[in-house]
């Protein structure tokens, strides 16, 4: 291994190749501590904590560049909704959504409206643009999948006067 | 996750980007990294990233492992800033900044209940450095706090802080 060299900031480095062993007495500290943290949290804090892990995951979502992979938007609302306790089906009811109808939409058979994602915004807090773009992110993913070839004879010279 | 790095030359923001990394791409000490990623990566549970620059998304500029510890809960188990961004010399800054709050990202999406938003990791000194000196650090540096155990934790208020200030800012 290489010696380590002088960090000026400590934070260049962190962690260590070695595992990490806890006794028992070690564990029970800990639970302690962290339920010592969790009930000095609100119930606000609490869901505000889950809908910073709902906006972290969209935007990580937008900002990855692997053209395969497609996550839809129903999946990201399926998973905030679980950890929120809030039944699909009211869910629907409330954004005007029948209930019957909630799964196609999860399942991307249609496409949540500019409506949809203005509510979104207030209900989760995260700018509407952000549920339409992981739309659209996936829209342009499935067609550049399926129909490379009909777009790639798209040329502009094609267009220009000769 | 779209990030702005610093170009310490210039003093402009550079477009970044952390994603998770190809096997192929961990750096170890053959490329005079302190660290092994690429061995802690093959570790069950473990999962690596990478920070690399937009323009030149095969150069590492930073890496972390990242892990869901049995009891520490959401765990940063390994970050280093590449050779060049290290020190008086450093190329780049706000690496560690963003890769810590896109860790903290992490431990809000997969942290659950008790440990949901908090981070903990094992900051790393010199003999000569005081814990008072490391927590000291931290704290000014991140809101970090030592826990019972003597690692660092980052609540959930200051992670938010956090990406705000390295990952949400960036949004257009």
């Amino acid at each position: 291994m290489n010696p380590r060299k002088e960090n000026i900031e400590f934070d260049e480095e962190i962690g260590s190749q070695d595992k990490i062993s806890l006794t028992k007495d070690d564990q029970e500290l800990i639970k302690i501590h962290r339920k010592r943290i969790l009930q000095d949290r609100s119930e606000e804090d609490r869901i505000n904590d889950i809908l910073m892990g709902f906006r972290f995951s969209l935007m990580n979502y937008l900002g990855t560049q692997d053209s395969t992979e497609i996550k839809l938007l129903g999946e990201f609302l399926k998973k905030v909704l679980d950890q929120l306790n809030v039944k699909k089906g009211d869910f629907a009811e409330y954004i005007d959504i029948s209930p019957k109808n909630i799964s196609k939409y999860f399942s991307g058979e249609r496409k949540f409206t500019i409506d949809h994602a203005l509510k979104f915004e207030q209900l989760f807090r995260i700018p509407a643009e952000i549920f339409l773009e992981v739309q659209v992110k996936n829209e342009l993913t499935e067609a550049k999948r399926s129909s490379r070839k009909t777009y790639e004879k798209y040329d502009l010279n094609d267009l220009l006067p000769a | 996750m779209k990030v702005l790095i610093l170009e310490v030359k210039t003093a402009q923001s550079v477009k970044a980007l952390i994603r998770r990394r190809m096997l192929s791409e961990l750096p170890s000490h053959l490329q005079n990294w302190d660290f092994n990623f690429a061995k802690k990566s093959k570790e069950k549970g473990k999962s690596a990233y990478v920070l690399v620059k937009e323009d030149s998304p095969s150069i590492l500029e930073g890496c972390i492992i990242f892990s869901i510890h049995e009891v520490l809960g959401p765990f940063l188990d390994l970050l280093e800033v590449a050779p060049h961004n290290k020190g008086k010399a450093g190329k780049y800054k706000r690496i560690s900044g963003c890769l810590i709050a896109y860790a903290c990202g992490l431990s809000f999406e997969r942290g659950e209940n008790e440990d949901k938003g908090i981070l903990t990791f094992k900051a790393m000194g010199k003999e000569k450095d005081s814990h008072t000196k490391l927590e000291d650090y931290y704290r000014r540096k991140y809101g970090a706090m030592m826990n019972p155990l003597g690692f660092m934790e980052i609540y959930p208020d200051p992670s938010r802080n956090l990406l705000e200030e390295y990952l949400f800012r960036n949004e257009n």
